[in-house]
């Protein structure tokens, strides 16, 4: 259970305020309302953002991460959901309501996922500030290869500092490079891998170790 | 093949840049107290202030030889040459007692607060050092 909860908190995070949100604009139960979205942006939003972290969660999901990435998604996802409304004729908010099909639906979606966007960004940064300075190197790859990378880097940091540093991660970017491309989560027995991988090469660079 | 791309550019910014570099890296690690050193006859782990969760000590040196096990702990010798010591979640500093030549170690654990992952070098234990 704590392990899930590691694995996804800002999942996790994201959909109890998403739901908090939702609850108190429904102000009543929680209902299947499309009329409603197309006519309250706020509660199109909601939407939207549950619909976007509902699909990065699926397998078909999970390889979209990255600002670009989501970005992409949440925009077609509310083209798609905007153009929808408009042709069933639930789009009823007076500002794009207005213009021809599919284009106020298209404009609807596409205001919808900017603010989605900006939120989520906000709310990101947020995030960090609040996470007591544990924040690591970002690369912008899947959570768990970052976690990786990160672990690889951390090694290097505590074993050459700053200053070899730099000819440090040039010895080692196979072993990043191989890590970069890899799904895996850093199980103890990867952490162990890696551990005794970086201790082997470091020792073939020439790293004098201690009798005991 | 884009993820490799995106790490390769990375090292080489940071090979680049020696600035840089120091940014970077100030943002990779911080020390959270915990340390690993060499004691005589053994590597001592020492989790600091908090528990450190899921602590892993590996070493590699020629002839090694366990001499002893922390409580609970599983430490194997693989060849001669290579320590695995999965420690578990250590509270306060406990001791592998091992022999060997020129042995080179480091520790990773995680705390009950976070998903971090924190790493150490062994370094000679500073009051046996000063001892000396």
């Amino acid at each position: 259970m704590m392990q899930f909860v590691r694995k996804h908190w800002r999942f996790l995070l994201i959909a109890t305020v998403v739901l908090a949100m939702g609850r108190a604009m429904a102000q009543d139960e929680f209902v299947f309302d499309p009329v409603g979205w197309g006519e309250n942006p706020a509660l199109a939003l909601t939407a939207l953002i549950g619909a976007v972290a509902m699909i990065r969660q699926t397998k078909w999901g999970s390889s979209i991460d990255g600002p670009v990435r989501v970005a992409i998604l949440t925009a077609v996802i509310g083209m798609l959901g905007g153009v929808a409304l408009q042709m069933f004729g639930m789009l009823t908010h007076p500002t794009v309501a207005a213009y021809p099909s599919p284009w106020g639906g298209l404009l609807y979606g596409l205001g919808l996922a900017f603010t989605a966007m900006t939120g989520v960004a906000v709310f990101n940064y947020g995030a960090k500030k609040l996470s007591s300075g544990e924040q690591t190197l970002d690369i912008h790859t899947g959570q768990a290869t970052s976690q990786i990378l990160d672990f690889i880097l951390a090694q290097l940091r505590a074993l050459v500092g700053p200053a070899k540093l730099p000819a440090a991660i040039t010895a080692v970017a196979p072993i990043i490079a191989e890590f970069a491309q890899s799904k895996a989560v850093l199980t103890d027995d990867l952490r162990a891998n890696l551990q005794a991988r970086l201790l082997s090469a470091v020792r073939a660079a020439g790293l004098m170790g201690q009798d005991l | 093949m884009r993820v490799t791309l995106r790490v390769l550019l990375l090292a080489l910014l940071v090979t680049s840049c020696a600035p840089v570099a120091e940014v970077v890296t100030d943002l990779i690690t911080r020390s959270d107290g915990a340390t690993l050193s060499y004691v005589h006859q053994g590597l001592k782990f020492d989790p600091g202030e908090q528990v450190a969760v899921g602590v892993i000590v590996r070493a590699e040196g020629e002839n090694l030889a366990l001499l002893s096990t922390p409580d609970g702990a599983t430490c194997t010798i693989v060849g001669g040459t290579q320590l695995d010591c999965r420690l578990g979640d250590v509270t306060e500093p406990v001791t592998i007692g091992l022999t060997g030549k020129g042995v080179v170690a480091n520790a990773s654990w995680r705390r009950s607060t976070g998903s971090s992952v924190y790493l150490v070098f062994a370094v000679p234990d500073q009051l046996e050092a000063e001892g000396e």
